[in-house]
């Protein structure tokens, strides 16, 4: 039987946006935040590498109506946005929440067993 | 160098890179290539107060950082272009590294990348799971329910069919429809044995007729080797 996964590169490029979606969702799971306190901890996670392409990410996020912004004042320096999960947003982080977790099962279990059959 | 010559050396650097990343981007709208613009200068100015630059290559460390300005672009330019369903987007990529890995030595990416490497994959899966079906554990979609374009003639590519809660049998004779091979991996789950949960590459793909698609089968709970 032949199993082998190929590891191709636009998917990974693929991947690691798909992933990246959810964990902005989940790190605004707690209340609003502003676009640089986001990034900065994804970039402290090492789940962001060129910071900057979070933004366009974010930009997307609200467009398909995740998370929606608003103006704050900010004690220094100009307004911020923050953004905020929205329902929609929040039903979404639900869903890959779930199915992360039984997926992980899955393939650890994969994984450890190295081929089952 | 004085501190005030230096300070506008680097602000230099600063607008010679968002004009860069404005060139980068001139696909966009104009308003939102000026609000992606505006936000990339926020976060440069936030991370200089962090930690100001000293000099020249503090702030180039910095900007790398920030990321290229064509990556930058590229992920702001995806959702103006469709996903492709011509054969150039089922072609693999041009070999070697991506250009950015000559200009910018990004340490973090490397370590990042393989550490990420196995998470990253399993959260594909999902998400293409999640985005073109409503599958939840307790809910399976019948594989009538997901319309898929029929393979046409003198095609090159198809689009690879969500299978994931069909049976292996069902799924294996939709893959031969649509000009696909597959393979099935066995794994213990709270799902029916010999119904598919997963699948790789995932539905919605599009593939080269005769590419591999793995599945994932249940063998029921708790029968692990």
């Amino acid at each position: 039987m032949q199993c082998m996964v190929q590891s191709r590169a636009p998917q990974l490029a693929q991947m690691r946006k798909g992933a990246l979606e959810y964990c902005v969702l989940a790190l605004l799971r707690d209340g609003e935040r502003y676009g640089f306190e986001l990034v900065r901890e994804l970039s402290n996670a090492e789940l962001v590498t060129s910071e900057g392409t979070i933004y366009p990410l974010l930009a997307r996020l609200r467009q398909d109506g995740a998370v929606e912004t608003s103006w704050r004042e900010s004690t220094q320096g100009p307004p911020r946005r923050y953004y905020k999960l929205t329902p929609e947003g929040k039903a979404s982080l639900d869903f890959f929440t779930t199915e992360w977790h039984r997926f992980c099962q899955a393939v650890d279990g994969l994984l450890e067993s190295r081929g089952v059959r | 160098m004085s501190d005030l010559v230096m300070g506008s050396d680097l602000n230099a650097m600063v607008e010679a890179y968002l004009s860069e990343l404005s060139g980068a981007l001139s696909r966009l709208p104009a308003s939102r290539r000026d609000q992606l613009v505006s936000e990339i200068r926020e976060h440069i100015t936030e991370r200089r107060s962090e930690r100001p630059p000293r000099d020249r290559s503090d702030m180039e460390a910095l900007l790398n950082r920030v990321g290229l300005p064509e990556d930058i672009a590229a992920v702001a330019l995806e959702d103006m272009e469709e996903p492709a369903s011509d054969i150039q987007s089922a072609l693999p990529p041009p070999a070697g590294p991506p250009r950015w890995h000559h200009r910018f030595s990004n340490r973090v990416l490397v370590g990042a990348a393989a550490g990420a490497l196995v998470l990253v994959v399993v959260v594909a899966g999902i998400v293409a799971t999640g985005r073109s079906t409503s599958v939840t554990r307790s809910q399976i979609v019948p594989a009538a329910a997901v319309p898929r374009p029929p393979r046409l003639p003198g095609q090159h590519v198809s689009v690879v069919p969500v299978v994931i809660g069909e049976s292996q049998a069902a799924a294996a004779a939709e893959l031969a429809a649509l000009g696909f091979t597959y393979s099935a991996i066995d794994v213990s789950s709270t799902a029916p044995a010999g119904i598919v949960v997963s699948q790789s590459p995932a539905g919605g793909a599009s593939q080269p007729i005769g590419a591999d698609v793995v599945l994932t089968v249940s063998s029921g709970p708790g029968s692990s080797s």
